[in-house]
């Protein structure tokens, strides 16, 4: 293959762009339309792992009160026990009398009037026990469950600060996303077909006679792939300006409410996966399309 | 040179187009092939051409079988043929030069080497001053002498044209037959598929003549046979 042969079919393909402006425009409409919905759905699914990371990165709290009454002995059987937990990464420990005197300097109207016995109830003593993986909640819990020393109240194990949640919604948001993306793939490539399709309708008679005078279907295909190729790169330079000039103003405005949303590192991303994408569908599609044409 | 042996072609529909074809053109020769509308001439160019497959049978080309040539051989067979056809099959958006170029180009050839011989082409079919020019700026004529430059610009060994005239006046036809004999003098085998009984008469050449499917007449220096003798 020469030098020739290769300026020859970028020649080829810019020229035929040039005297085909009508499909390009839509070639490139249609291009832009599925990237930008691809780029949508795939800064949801990016603040979506955004979200579990940072979610996974927070330490999370349980807390655990001590059975009503509990003696000295018991509260230092509960301590003993959260040392050997490796799953705990640190815990903090407040008496019944702590609770108590925390709650009158914070709020003394609320317990202003108690009898004793019932602020006894009110502040049990308790742990409050900080773990660092989202997977140790479930084992912490289970294992303060097993502890006697511990209260077996429906309010006695609670996870305070807990991630798991918004890790879960993120993930099911993840999921659907990733679905919808795979869906928005197959359905470009599709299109991409078709405008290619178009396109090869109108040139079929050139490819016959490029077939009559002995151009082998690789020669055929080269220009048309390269056609392809500088479509889906001028798609995603548009996509790339349109989703930057609203995507980040966008979050920029609601990040202070919205504090978990992101938008620092998502253009690198989306322009590698928005390039592989178009090119990939390009090649693909061009050289899918063309087989009908070429056998002749 | 070109070998046809016991050819069948039978088309799905039922039509019988080629039935048992033998037949010998030799090198340097210039051949009618003659026949009315569905008598298989044009079948056979296409299965010259690896268009079409044959049902049965053999057809050589230089000695070398080409029912047998795989798929990805036939661009080479091709490159060994010029072919001309009655709509001239140029390329519309390429000018003249560049519909000439455009064959040398898919056998690989150089910018220089083709710099060299397009204008020699171009010369010899009297359309060097009109390289610039478009398809649709040109005659009927002069896009068929364009097709013609394009067919033997790789100096192919046998030229095929395929109703050359059929959208040609007399005056152009006849130009074009000049032509052709012209590149047959050089050395080049030339098929030429019609239905011009007159063209036929005047140049006295071999004349193949084809009715239903089947070859009926093949004569040396000869003129147009009436296409209903067969029957």
């Amino acid at each position: 293959m020469s030098i020739s042969t290769i300026s020859y079919w970028f020649y080829d393909a810019i020229n035929s762009m040039k005297k085909n402006k009508k499909n390009i425009i839509i070639s490139v409409g249609t291009m832009v339309t599925t990237m930008v919905i691809i780029a949508i759905t795939f800064a949801v699914i990016k603040n979506a792992s955004y979200i579990i990371e940072q979610r996974r990165g927070m330490e999370s709290r349980i807390l655990a009160c001590a059975v009503e009454g509990a003696t000295e002995e018991q509260i230092a059987n509960i301590k003993s026990q959260l040392d050997n937990m490796e799953e705990v990464a640190s815990y903090t420990y407040q008496s019944s009398a702590d609770g108590l005197k925390y709650a009158l300097e914070k709020d003394p109207i609320l317990v202003e009037g108690l009898p004793e016995e019932m602020l006894a109830d009110l502040f049990p003593a308790r742990f409050s026990i900080s773990f660092s993986e989202i997977e140790h909640e479930d084992i912490i819990i289970e294992k303060l469950r097993t502890m006697p020393e511990i209260g077996k109240g429906k309010n006695d194990i609670v996870a305070a600060e807990s991630a798991k949640e918004a890790i879960r919604q993120a993930k099911i948001y993840q999921i659907l996303c990733t679905v919808l993306l795979m869906f928005i793939i197959e359905l470009s490539v599709v299109l991409i077909i078709n405008s290619t399709k178009l396109m090869l309708y109108a040139k079929r008679k050139e490819i016959s006679i490029m077939k009559y005078v002995g151009a082998t279907d690789g020669f055929i295909k080269v220009p048309f792939i390269i056609e392809s190729v500088i479509i889906s790169i001028i798609a995603v330079i548009i996509t790339l300006i349109l989703f930057s000039a609203v995507y980040t103003p966008i979050i920029e405005t609601i990040k202070t409410d919205m504090s978990f949303l992101n938008c620092d590192g998502i253009l690198g991303s989306l322009t590698m996966m928005l390039l592989a994408i178009g090119i990939g569908v390009g090649v693909v599609g061009s050289s899918v399309s063309m087989n009908k044409y070429l056998d002749v | 040179m070109i070998r046809f042996e016991n050819v069948y072609k039978t088309y799905a529909t039922g039509v019988e187009a080629v039935k048992n074809a033998n037949l010998e053109i030799d090198k340097g020769e210039f051949a009618f092939i003659v026949g009315s509308s569905g008598s298989g001439k044009s079948t056979m160019i296409k299965m010259l051409l690896k268009e079409l497959e044959p049902n049965s049978g053999r057809i050589y080309i230089n000695g070398a079988d080409i029912t047998k040539l795989p798929k990805n051989k036939v661009p080479n067979l091709r490159r060994s043929m010029g072919v001309v056809f009655q709509d001239f099959r140029l390329l519309e958006d390429k000018n003249v030069y560049e519909n000439v170029a455009y064959a040398m180009r898919v056998i690989g050839a150089g910018k220089r080497a083709i710099k060299r011989q397009v204008p020699n082409v171009l010369s010899l079919v009297g359309l060097l001053n009109k390289a610039k020019a478009y398809p649709n700026e040109l005659s009927g004529g002069e896009q068929q002498r364009v097709a013609v430059a394009r067919a033997i610009v790789n100096n192919p060994v046998i030229l095929i044209a395929d109703e050359p005239t059929g959208n040609l006046d007399a005056e152009n036809a006849w130009e074009i037959m000049s032509l052709l004999n012209d590149i047959n003098r050089r050395g080049t085998t030339v098929v030429v598929v019609t239905h011009a009984k007159d063209i036929v008469d005047k140049m006295e050449k071999r004349v193949i003549a084809i009715d239903k499917g089947v070859i009926y007449s093949d004569i040396k220096r000869g003129g147009y046979i009436n296409e209903h003798k067969y029957n």
